[in-house]
């Protein structure tokens, strides 16, 4: 975890400006992102992409769990 | 959210909007008759301007100026050399030490973006609203399980490190941590304490639903953790609505075992020990610091504030009988509420239709197509001028919220409004209280002065705003023990 009571703020900003703005008139670090919602905002092209990553997450559980196999299943040693 | 409010001081204009085109604004711009059905071609990458004003030439004119805006905007923030990341991870690259994510997009997509923070191990200020409950409870669950702090959804306000974060006020640095489901009432608390000349730690800002069944507190139990391990936080402040039955007993069980004093405020609720006022929170957290001993009031000097009414009275009760309250802030608006009730019977809440009311304007109800009121004051100022004319109005209330974020001047327009009703306003008695401090952008006494020159009574806290009012409708109230 990063510890907010020890570090200083060290902000990524997603959406209003304004607040970006706030942040840097207090000397704090702020990286503003130009967000766009994903897909254009079409919410059959979200879906589809959304679908992608479950997917994508999936294969790499599997592949996780296929090396992690042998180990788990001795016991013994 | 400015842009609009340039354009709405155009002569002429009347009305302005600058939005994304997504499907919540384009309902939001048709409800307000900004736009018609035909006219929905923007998508959710896109901004619409929509302007209603006196002429055809009126309305291009403003949409030349935005545009105007907009380019200088863009040249002033993406100069030469100057690369904006599109995406969370891209910024990681460019800010690999960053802590915290801050959040203020559309709420359809909010929710997979704060996961997504929460995955690249960031803290999560969560400023948009409309996530659902279910996907609250997911993204707290994950934060707690990463030791992440996921404030909000719907988080206005909180302070990290002596760094405030969304609309903050100019606090100083100090003793003090809370917890608060609120944004509105946290200011009012962070201000209460800087008048006192206490300042505080951290303040973490945990959403209004996060007391409710469905969530659990989760993110409130974890932040009174963060507040235990921290050395600089010397006392606890807990502000909510009160939580749900069955959230109460851990919380109540995690203020124990905090090994702090600690001062709840569950606005609504009363019970011994718990402060019923954000004011009395304030004060009893600075009695405790302070090692004085502490007894809530009525009003500071009851003497005072008789010898005010009789004179703001004039010999005779205001003109209408009724209280109409017009806030800003959402919290406010509620400690009023449940205030007046206790002193006058029934108050009724917004569209309600009864002798005293109040209105928050801050709800979606009031926003539609519009800034928020603590961003843009003049739609509350219209309503101040059209209640002059409601003969069963005989006392305005209002709250001012001032700090980052907040409007450059949100008293100005209120006291040209009430200074344009002229001599309607003669019957009615304007009470407030501006929340604030002397550090904040437009200046606390600045803003007062401009209140009090209009002629509005200011008193120093939203709840002796409340009874200073009740005490003008019923000035009996007074002669209680």
């Amino acid at each position: 975890m990063k510890d907010l009571r020890r570090a200083p703020l060290r902000i990524v900003s997603l959406g209003l400006e304004m607040f970006a703005d706030d942040l840097e008139r207090q000397n704090v670090a702020v990286t503003h992102v130009n967000w766009r919602p994903p897909a254009g905002g079409k919410p059959h092209l979200i879906e589809i992409l959304e679908k992608l990553e479950e997917l994508n997450g999936a294969s790499q559980r599997q592949a996780r769990g296929a090396r992690g196999k042998p180990e788990c299943e001795n016991p013994g040693v | 959210m400015r842009l609009a409010r340039t354009l709405r001081q155009r002569a002429g204009v009347s009305e302005a909007a600058a939005l994304m085109g997504t499907p919540m604004n384009h309902e939001l711009m048709l409800r307000a008759g900004l736009v018609g059905e035909e006219d929905i071609e923007a998508g959710p990458n896109d901004l619409v301007l929509a302007v209603e004003a006196a002429s055809r030439e009126v309305a291009l004119e403003a949409i030349e100026e935005a545009k105007g805006f907009l380019a200088e905007a863009r040249s002033a923030r993406g100069g030469a050399g100057d690369f904006s990341p599109s995406h969370l991870a891209g910024a990681l690259t460019e800010a690999p030490d960053a802590n915290l994510a801050m959040i203020s997009i559309p709420g359809a997509y909010a929710g997979k973006e704060a996961m997504n923070a929460l995955r690249l191990g960031l803290h999560v200020f969560l400023f948009s609203d409309n996530v659902p409950i279910e996907d609250e409870a997911a993204l707290k669950r994950e934060a707690v399980e990463r030791g992440l702090l996921l404030m909000g959804p719907d988080c206005g306000t909180a302070y990290v490190g002596g760094v405030g974060l969304g609309f903050a006020n100019v606090v100083k640095p100090g003793r003090v941590g809370c917890v608060a489901a609120s944004g509105t009432g946290l200011q009012a608390l962070a201000s209460r304490l800087d008048a006192l000349g206490e300042g505080i730690s951290h303040c973490i800002g945990v959403g209004g639903r996060d007391l409710s069944a469905e969530v659990g507190g989760l993110m409130t139990l974890h932040a009174l953790d963060f507040l235990t391990d921290d050395p600089e936080t010397r006392i606890v402040a807990l502000i909510s609505k009160p939580p749900a039955a069955e959230v109460l007993p851990g919380i109540e069980e995690a203020l124990s075992a905090l090994g702090k004093p600690h001062v709840v405020c569950f606005l609504g609720a009363e019970r011994p020990g718990w402060a019923r006022t954000l004011e009395d929170a304030g004060d009893a957290l600075a009695a405790i610091l302070k090692g004085e001993s502490h007894r809530p009031e009525n009003f500071f000097a009851r003497e005072t504030v008789k010898e005010r009414v009789s004179s703001v009275r004039r010999g005779g009760r205001p003109g209408g009988a009724g209280i109409l309250g017009l806030f800003s802030g959402g919290t406010l608006a509620h400690e009023s509420r449940f205030i007046l009730e206790s002193l006058l019977g029934d108050v009724f809440w917004n569209e309600g239709e009864g002798r005293h009311r109040i209105l928050d304007l801050g709800d979606d109800q009031y926003t539609m197509g519009r800034p928020h009121p603590m961003i843009d004051p003049e739609a509350r100022a219209e309503m101040v001028f059209q209640s002059v004319e409601d003969e069963n109005v005989g006392v305005i209330l209002f709250d001012l919220m001032l700090g980052r974020g907040s409007a450059p001047d949100p008293a100005g327009p209120l006291a040209r409004a009430i200074k344009k009703a002229g001599r309607k306003a003669n019957d009615l008695v304007f009470v407030a209280s501006v929340v604030g401090t002397e550090g904040d952008p437009q200046g606390l006494d600045a803003q007062i002065r401009i209140l009090e020159e209009a002629g509005v009574v200011i008193l120093p806290s939203n709840a002796q705003a409340a009874r200073f009012a009740a005490a003008l409708i019923k000035p009996e109230l007074l002669e209680d023990g």
